[in-house]
């Protein structure tokens, strides 16, 4: 029973840094979204298709 | 010259690989529960066969050695060598009685895949798999990801050996004074994530029409291998099979949190917040994924033209994430590489899959913070270059504490990441030594040593045997970074000529 509940303390402990590890790595993922949009659209100008 | 083994060493070590072997006719017990379950009784017998044979032979050894003095560096990475191989041998078992094998080679590949987190496959007809024998090759995953000796430390090994063992396993952070704490710290970082993803999963898959025991069977199985990188798919079509937006969102989160450093969790969770934005090595890892990302991208839009910028996105970000994490789950058929994809992008993917993730995680490859480290060095020596000849250099980086960067700490970093590098070469070697294209033998060579799974086709049963042995070897010294390894063959030889 006390083995059961450190591990919920942890659990709880912990919680708050799942959420910031997962919106964190959210942040890079629409960071790398946005950058690639911008490459995307003006791919043909920048690159010069042969 | 290297100290030669002595015959009494190997009482150490047939003791704690005994106790191991143990462990794993204990761990068959789980899919033997899901045969239960399911009604497979068949399955079943396998496992009860299996587990019993592993019980006996461990039993039988530990009986014949009990002692349990601790042990020398050179044991402890002879055990972590040795047991790996066994694990595969016994591994395979199960797998290579159910039918979907053509031989047990295949299955000891297969084995050898789930336990070093590879993800390569060459299992037949997967969809219609036993959920017994799906869930094992999934646990195996996270078996191996997790590290057998880091499971073992929980149980079996207490003292100065653990910590010997420990390091033989490719893991040589402390995240905690000891390393059976360490050990533990891992396995509830581990265990809670798997709670919190698998009911995300399940309750998504649910949504997409699975029956509630169906889409958490999936959940669990994709947790399993996404988190430990391995990338072993439920079904045969891996993440394609699900085409949902949603799904290669949430298996993207699970990989890259997979491939964090454990002490970078400990110190988040712990309420070091700031650790996420400081921490070097992560931040070098963010930086290389979306750099990557978008070199990748800008060469599949030259080779695939007409395509809308979500659909191009979606296949480039979740194949570099896969990649560079080592996990291998893949949301394009395997065709696509070789048909939409110019040697650009493939190369850029190669590369990722080389550097593979952080350190102390459950990712393979070079590791991203010995680049960083590598990074470092060059700077330091540019910048030696520009000022006077007698002022000392000093290079600081911030991993959980700031850490000046020292020449030993160079030196290792240097040969770890050239022996990666010749491995993924030699495997290429060979494979373009057998007829396939040299682009597509190195990026499935590095992809066997990273531990990672993506492949262009050339994994499958018909392939030659020379190569499934090549990549066997490939992963299982990918997965446990050579030095072990090459501990395990300087011991074997010393056997045969003792001094």
């Amino acid at each position: 029973m006390k083995k059961i509940l450190k591990y919920i303390n942890v659990f709880y402990k912990g919680s708050a840094g799942i959420f910031v590890e997962i919106f964190y790595v959210l942040f890079i993922f629409f960071l790398s979204l946005v950058l690639n949009f911008i490459l995307y659209s003006s791919f043909n100008k920048l690159i010069k298709l042969p | 010259m290297i100290p030669q083994f002595s015959r009494d060493d190997l009482k150490g070590i047939f003791h704690y690989t005994g106790k191991l072997i143990i462990l794993i006719g204990y761990l068959l017990l789980f899919p033997l529960f899901i045969a239960i379950l399911y009604k497979e009784w068949n399955p079943a017998l396998d496992f009860i066969f299996t587990s019993l044979f592993s019980l006996s032979i461990g039993y039988l050894i530990v009986s014949q050695f009990p002692e349990s003095s601790d042990i020398n560096w050179r044991q402890g990475m002879t055990i972590a060598s040795l047991i790996w191989l066994i694990y595969m041998f016994l591994g395979a078992i199960p797998l290579y009685l159910s039918g979907h094998y053509k031989s047990y080679m295949d299955s000891c590949f297969e084995a050898m895949s789930a336990l070093a987190t590879t993800g390569l496959v060459l299992v037949n007809d997967l969809d219609h798999m036993a959920h017994s024998y799906n869930f094992w090759r999934h646990f195996m995953c996270f078996i191996g990801g997790q590290g057998i000796i880091l499971l073992g430390l929980l149980i079996f090994f207490k003292g100065a050996s653990a910590f010997k063992i420990y390091v033989g396993e490719a893991r040589e952070e402390k995240i905690l004074p000891n390393v059976v704490q360490t050990s533990k710290f891992i396995w509830i970082v581990s265990t809670c994530y798997l709670i919190v993803f698998t009911l995300i999963l399940g309750f998504v898959n649910i949504l997409h029409g699975f029956s509630p025991s169906r889409g958490f069977f999936h959940a669990i199985c994709l947790f399993m291998a996404g988190w430990d990188t391995a990338g072993f798919a439920v079904q045969t079509q891996n993440i394609v099979y699900y085409h949902s937006g949603l799904v290669d969102l949430i298996t993207a989160l699970i990989v890259i949190l997979g491939a964090t450093s454990f002490a970078l969790h400990y110190a988040v969770w712990t309420g070091k917040f700031k650790e996420i934005f400081e921490n070097y090595e992560f931040k070098v890892f963010l930086i290389s994924i979306i750099s990557l990302t978008f070199l990748c991208f800008a060469g599949f839009l030259k080779s695939v033209k007409n395509i809308d910028f979500i659909s191009g996105f979606r296949i480039v970000f979740y194949q570099i994430i896969s990649g560079h994490t080592g996990v291998g789950y893949t949301n394009i058929d395997p065709y696509h590489f070789k048909t939409y994809w110019n040697d650009f992008s493939l190369i850029i993917l190669t590369i990722a899959m080389g550097l593979g993730g952080c350190s102390c995680s459950t990712s393979g490859g070079i590791k991203i913070l010995r680049i960083g480290l590598i990074f470092k060095e060059i700077k330091k020596e540019i910048k030696g270059y520009s000022y006077p000849f007698s002022t000392v250099i000093i290079e600081k980086y911030h991993h959980i504490k700031d850490i000046s960067l020292s020449d030993v700490q160079i030196k290792t970093v240097a040969i770890i990441s050239i022996m990666y590098l010749v491995t993924y070469l030699i495997g290429g070697i060979i494979g373009t030594f057998l007829g396939y294209p040299f682009i597509h033998s190195l990026f499935e060579s590095t992809s066997a040593c990273a531990n990672v799974g993506l492949s262009v086709g050339i994994t499958n049963p018909d392939m030659p045997g020379i190569l499934k042995i090549t990549y066997i070897i490939e992963m299982w010294i990918g997965r446990l970074e050579f030095i072990s390894i090459f501990v395990f063959i300087k011991y074997l030889i010393s056997l045969r000529s003792p001094e």
